[in-house]
């Protein structure tokens, strides 16, 4: 794993990438204290200055209510790559667990867990977190409960995989025959063997998630005004976006290379999972 | 190489082929054909029952007793079907003398038998607006021209016969065509134009009614109408820019903009009878408190909406209707907009103010709303209150409002009327309702209740009166802080430069198209 | 395969009970009086208790009666076949235009690899994978509609043009239809009206088909079979063209499988921006106004597809793959 995270920072492209989400994320921090137009952020408008394109004044121009543009698109960086982190961590923690857990246990177990997961897995993509978020109400931390619920299942795939993979192995199956206990067989081979596999949806998925989040934006069931996220700033965007290009160009923009750099990441760990193939 | 040039040939000639058919066919139009586009279909042919965008055909079909002519100041009732009429002392008692020699488009006659045909047929099915006839006790014909209604209250019944729902009279041969044949399109009414074709979700054609009893030379008539339906505004914005439409309905401010230069299409706006406003909540906490509603009321820039928000397509409301509206009276005030006056009305509300939270609940698809939360979160956030934004369709905002747990504090509402008085607003709105339909501030007071009955029936007998009236029960509606008045919607008339006869009346959301000519 | 569609359909057939939000004010018109609430209630047995239209529902759905959407008062049936084939005819053009475009660049791309040109493909194949859609969408209007006005803004067709040109044959997809009417006013319109979405659509699958098809070309490329052409001094270009890119049709087709089962699923937003009267927009509005028949329609329809789709792709695995057959 240590070897994996050394061969990607000796990389540029994927050296670049992560630099660009950790300053991209910074900025958002900070913003709200450098930015004349901070007060944007929560919900402060001014319809006199409203769709003006891009100036020296206002970098990306001002949205229909006032608000700079690049102010908020910047800001609406934090609470993307907060969904990003938010969704990926959730799916791990308790999609890694029982895919592990399944992978080791006897077939009986194995198939009622797979079973369920796929009972899951049966609906289309995006029903679960709009039904989810039509229920519990539409919020940024709902967008995070209803994309994880709709997406450990995966995770339970990959790890269940691999820890049949593993468990197969002729050391490990010896390490079960001296009575080892399943947590411990997961502790010490599964675990550490399935990080790279892991790590390569996480990054993906990152970057799935906020353009999940983004389209559950769109419907209205995502972050709701004050919060700013870039899917929902593109909507806010629509009854006069033919004459704005500026409101619609910039947050998505953005979210085009924010994801750009997750994949990116997402491929050097795949490139060195074939490696340690 | 060869099958890359190959196909990078085929790519080039298939978009050439694109970009010649650039601007839509251009078939034949018989420039006699009066062409509207339209945003959906008819869902209900049935006369009496039709409640929607049916007004559109319905209203070049068919003819009410009489005309309400809003255009002119002050408005007055112009003869349709009755040529005249006279009411009793007491309003009770009306008698109306028809008009003669007048058929419907199946050939049938039109007189008083009729009349109390579809009356009495209107009462008994109770859908759409029939509601309006409600008052009605007994229906006397005294000659084959002329009708006497005898009502339970002294209404006025003049406007209620001029409605744009509910009111039109059709043909007794209604009954014997079956209820499917309604769904097929049926329409046998007096008016100017009859139904030619109906293809479902397309197109409803209007051909000329010969026999009409206006005439057709007064001047260079239409001969056809064309309702088009494009359910895509864009499309409809395209028909009207390449000149196959004469007239569009609801085209988005976006794309409205773009035509001001035109020199083919007008654009030009009218006031409507539609009003904006925003009811508060009186029931649930905190804007049951008084003091903390008119904080509410004082954070409403309305000069915002109208200068910047809106723009020309609505103007300040000055009172709880329309001015635009018959009897319309402007309240003693409106409560003003100043932040500091606000404060101090948090100040006197004694709630807690270190996390007052309230919510506001807003149509999600109409621009104008979205923006006007906005500009309510910021003010409301510079005096302390914190305000939750809920977006969401019609239906399900109006089924929450409707239960006192899922109900939200600030609701946007927009209200027009089926009969033109101002009562319309009152009665749905604001009078008492055990189980709210419309009266989402869930306000209850008999005083409001009494004074609105009272007013509506004494309208056609003593008008100044009533008048006072309204205005005394908006002062009151006023001072219990019960609403926050916002805009008066303009209706935008986006047509083609060269039609004339085009008037506003604002009692009738239609186009009148035996009214235009030609250029 | 049957059990996984019961088992969906039933679980939506609960939850959407319990989205808030009551749906019998779909029925109503604008204005309605308490009398005509109630009627509108009983009408659709929306009265009954819980397990009884649990019944109804079950007995209606094996008829393949699937009721009447609250929202648009027609059948669900009807709407669901109409709207299909629109999300269909949309599907298969981006997949079209994918292919078009991805395999060639993905073999392109192996050939040169490492070269400029396979930075610059790569770089597109990962923006297609990052690119939001609806963002995609929206910045094609901009610029095909708001500026240069070549293209319509929204909509399957010009309810117009349609209107003037009839059409014979009625498979529901009117490209095939107007192609084979002869009717060419109405198919340049279609056409005019499905390439804006359909890549809009089209950008994300491209990236998979062309990264796909690169890497398959690449593991050609170094087996055994290859390096003997190799050997003999037959040029790598010549010897994919001649028979690598056989190879590659296993991974690409499985992926092009996939793709298009996930494509079906996901076409609302593509579907909303585009004012595509299709499946996805139809079950977005439907869940947004708690439409239920109209819900739980859907639902058993895409749990269909994905069904069908699985069943497809395991067969295709089986045919194209031979070992597998042994």
């Amino acid at each position: 794993m240590i070897k994996v995270v050394k061969s990607f920072f000796s990389k540029r492209l994927s050296s670049t990438a992560s630099l660009f989400l950790v300053g991209l994320f910074c900025f958002s921090v900070f913003i709200p204290f450098i930015s004349p137009y901070s007060q944007d952020i929560y919900g402060s408008v001014h319809f006199e200055i409203a769709g003006q394109p891009p100036s020296f004044s206002h970098w990306f121009g001002t949205d229909t209510a006032g608000r700079d543009m690049f102010t908020i698109t910047i800001r609406a960086a934090f609470y993307s790559l907060k969904i990003a982190v938010g969704v990926v961590f959730f799916s791990v923690l308790v999609g890694v667990p029982i895919g592990m857990f399944s992978g080791v246990s006897n077939k009986r177990t194995d198939e009622v867990i797979m079973r369920i997961t796929d009972g899951f897995l049966a609906f289309p993509p995006m029903i679960l977190p709009i039904a989810i978020t039509a229920i519990l109400g539409p919020s940024l931390n709902n967008v995070i409960i209803g994309i994880s619920v709709s997406w450990f299942p995966w995770y339970v795939r990959i790890a269940r995989s691999q820890s049949l993979v593993i468990s197969s192995l002729d050391y490990v199956s010896i390490s079960k025959s001296m009575g080892a206990s399943k947590y411990h067989i997961i502790k010490t081979h599964v675990l550490p063997n399935s990080l790279t596999p892991i790590f390569t949806q996480a990054s993906i998925d990152a970057g799935y998630a906020i353009l999940t989040a983004a389209g559950l934006s769109f419907i209205g069931l995502g972050a709701q005004h004050p919060e700013v996220e870039w899917g929902l700033l593109v909507t806010q965007s629509r009854a006069q976006f033919l004459n704005h290009w500026w409101v619609v160009f910039f947050p998505g923009l953005f979210m085009c290379l924010t994801v750009v750099c997750f994949n990116i990441i997402g491929d050097e760990f795949r490139n060195n999972e074939t490696v340690e193939k | 190489m060869e099958r890359t040039i190959l196909r990078a040939t085929l790519l080039f000639l298939f978009c050439a082929s694109l970009f010649q058919i650039n601007c839509s066919s251009d078939n034949v139009k018989n420039n006699k054909v009066f062409v509207i586009a339209t945003y959906d279909d008819v869902k209900d042919w049935d006369p009496a029952t039709a409640f929607s965008l049916e007004i559109f055909p319905m209203s070049n079909m068919y003819e009410p007793l009489l005309w309400y002519d809003a255009g002119v100041k002050p408005g007055r009732f112009v003869p349709a079907l009755a040529t005249s009429y006279s009411k009793s002392e007491d309003g009770l008692v009306w008698v109306f003398n028809l008009r003669k020699n007048v058929f419907f488009h199946d050939g049938s006659k039109f007189d008083a038998e009729v009349v109390k045909f579809v009356v009495e047929r209107n009462k008994k099915l109770n859908g759409g607006a029939s509601y309006i006839w409600s008052s009605v006790s007994k229906i006397i014909i005294n000659s084959p021209h002329q009708i006497t209604f005898t009502l339970s209250s002294p209404v006025p019944f003049d406007k209620i016969v001029s409605s744009q729902y509910g009111a039109w009279m059709y043909s007794p041969l209604i009954d014997s065509i079956s209820k499917d044949s309604l769904n097929y399109g049926f329409g046998s009414g007096t008016g100017p134009y009859q139904l030619k074709k109906w293809a479902r979700n397309k197109y409803i054609l209007l051909d000329k009614f010969d026999k009409y009893w206006g005439g057709w030379n007064k001047r260079d008539h239409y001969n056809s109408v064309l309702i088009q339906i494009a359910t895509e505004s864009s499309t409809r914005f395209q028909m009207i820019k390449n000149g196959i439409a004469d007239y569009a309905v609801l085209i988005p401010n976006q794309l409205i903009e773009t035509l001001e230069n035109s020199s083919e299409v007008s654009v030009s706006y009218h006031p409507s009878w539609v009003n904006e406003f925003y009811l508060l909540n009186t029931k649930k906490y905190p804007t049951n408190n008084l003091w903390f509603r008119r904080a509410i009321a004082s954070s409403m820039d309305r000069s915002v909406l109208s200068n910047y928000i809106y723009k020309n397509t609505a103007v300040e409301s000055k009172g709880l209707i329309p001015q635009s509206i018959p009897l319309f009276v402007a309240p003693d005030s409106l409560i003003e907009f100043s932040l500091d006056i606000a404060k101090n009305y948090l100040n006197k509300s004694g709630l807690d103010l270190t996390s007052l939270k309230t919510d506001l609940s807003y149509v999600s698809t109409y621009e104008q709303y979205r923006l006007t939360a906005f500009l309510l979160l910021d003010n409301l956030k510079k005096i302390g209150i914190d305000l939750d934004l809920r977006p969401g369709l019609w239906s399900t905002n109006w089924d929450k409002a409707k239960n006192l747990d899922t109900a939200p504090n600030i609701i946007s509402m927009a209200w027009w009327p089926t009969v033109s008085s101002p009562s319309d607003w009152l009665f749905a709105l604001y009078n008492s309702q055990e189980n709210p339909l419309f009266n989402l501030s869930y306000y209850s007071n008999s005083v409001v209740d009494s004074l609105t009955r009272k007013a509506w029936e004494l309208e056609t007998t003593e008008p100044k009166v009533a008048q006072d009236l309204y205005k005394e029960i908006q002062n009151i509606l006023i001072d219990d802080c019960v609403v926050i008045p916002a805009v008066d919607v303009n209706v935008s008339s986006v047509r083609k430069k060269k039609i004339s006869g085009l008037k506003s009346n604002p009692a009738y959301s239609t186009i009148f198209v035996y009214d235009l000519s030609r250029n | 395969m049957g059990l996984i569609m019961l088992f969906v359909t039933s679980i939506t057939f609960f939850i959407v009970r319990l989205l808030p939000g009551d749906p019998v004010f779909l029925l109503v018109g604008d204005h309605p009086t308490e009398e005509q609430i109630e009627k509108a209630k009983n009408d659709f047995g929306l009265n009954e208790p819980i397990y009884k239209q649990y019944m109804v529902f079950l007995q209606k759905t094996i008829m393949l009666d699937l009721g009447v959407s609250l929202r648009t008062k027609q059948p669900v049936l009807t709407e669901l076949s109409k709207r299909f084939s629109a999300t269909f005819e949309l599907v298969f053009f981006s997949m079209i235009i994918a292919l078009l475009f991805g395999f060639p660049m993905g073999l392109v791309s192996a050939l040169n690899q490492n070269k400029r040109l396979d930075y610059f493909f790569r770089g597109f194949g990962y923006l297609g994978l990052s690119i939001p859609v609806f963002w995609l969408g929206m910045i094609l209007q901009i610029i095909f509609f708001g500026i240069l006005y070549w293209l319509p803004l929204q909509g399957r067709y010009s309810g117009i043009v349609l209107q003037d040109s009839p059409i014979v044959y009625n498979s529901g997809f009117i490209l095939i239809d107007s192609f084979f009417s002869g009717e060419w006013g109405s198919f340049t319109d279609a056409l005019r009206h499905i390439i804006l979405p359909a890549f809009a659509m089209a950008f994300g699958v491209l990236g998979i088909v062309f990264r796909t098809t690169r890497s398959a070309t690449i593991d050609i490329m170094s087996a055994p079979f290859f390096r003997t052409f190799k050997f003999y001094g037959i040029k790598n270009s010549e010897i994919i063209k001649k028979s690598g890119y056989k190879n590659t049709l296993i991974p690409v087709s499985t992926v092009v499988g996939l793709s298009f089962g996930l494509m079906l699923g996901g076409t609302f937003l593509v579907e909303s921006i585009f004012d595509w009267p299709g499946v996805g927009q139809f079950s977005v509005l439907s869940i947004l106004t708690r439409d239920f028949p109209a819900i739980v329609g859907v639902t058993i329809l895409y749990s269909f597809v994905y069904v069908i789709i699985n069943f497809f792709i395991d067969m295709l695995y089986i045919i194209v793959d031979p070992r597998i057959r042994d």
